[in-house]
């Protein structure tokens, strides 16, 4: 949404860089989520911390133009709250997400 | 006279971002707050003419405080607008009761954030 042409490009860019290790370690909370499945953990609270850290990642990615990030911020948020027991599927999931959002950030740094 | 607005949001890049745009486009004066609890101690203090208040907060989250700001005298006549980025169908429960002034959604663009709310309060 925000564009480079825009009157608040450059606060916004410097707002980006200071809030991305924040953006980082929502992404890092997902792929922890990932991995508890993987280890066929319960997954109750990594599933709540992931539902959270996507929620919070849909929310913001858009507002700094990366609509792409919130589109798949928000199905990871729905896939977390309405996880079906299949593990496997659900970590699976998490992780083609959580690369594109790691390739989403890094484009934007 | 500027207009003043609080912003009521647990997310530090959401509140900067929306803060950014209020002040520097509409050149709005704006106040912040991290929580529910923070959020209504701000407002009776502050008056300000709206408040934004994000949905999904730990402890206290949107529609408690909401109800919170109307319980008391001193902030049940402020509007406000509701911040969230549940937008889900099954999610509008969560403030379907709720006699705000607006839902917006989140992601906002910071552009365009200040006329919503102006559209939404009549202050063009």
């Amino acid at each position: 949404m925000a564009s480079q042409a825009n009157p608040l490009a450059e606060i916004m860019n410097r707002l980006w860089a200071t809030h991305l290790p924040e953006l980082e370690a929502r992404v890092t909370v997902l792929e922890t989520c990932a991995q508890t499945l993987r280890n066929d953990e319960e997954p109750a609270t990594a599933l709540k911390e992931a539902a959270s850290a996507a929620h919070k990642l849909a929310g913001v990615l858009g507002t700094f133009g990366l609509q792409r990030g919130t589109d798949i911020a928000r199905s990871a948020e729905l896939a977390c709250d309405n996880f079906s027991g299949d593990k496997a599927a659900l970590a699976q999931s998490l992780e083609a997400i959580t690369n594109e959002l790691r390739t989403l950030l890094a484009s934007k740094a | 006279m500027a207009r003043r607005i609080l912003i009521i949001d647990d997310e530090s890049d959401i509140r900067e971002v929306a803060a950014l745009s209020l002040e520097t486009l509409a050149g709005w004066e704006v106040m912040v707050a991290s929580s529910g609890a923070q959020g209504l101690a701000r407002a009776a203090t502050y008056q300000p003419d709206a408040i934004l208040l994000d949905v999904m907060m730990p402890g206290m989250d949107g529609p408690t405080t909401f109800k919170e700001l109307r319980k008391n005298p001193t902030t049940a006549h402020i509007p406000v607008l509701l911040l969230t980025a549940k937008v889900q169908a099954s999610d509008q429960h969560l403030f379907a009761n709720l006699e705000v002034a607006a839902v917006l959604t989140k992601p906002f663009d910071p552009l365009t954030l200040s006329n919503q709310v102006a559209n939404v309060l009549g202050w063009q």
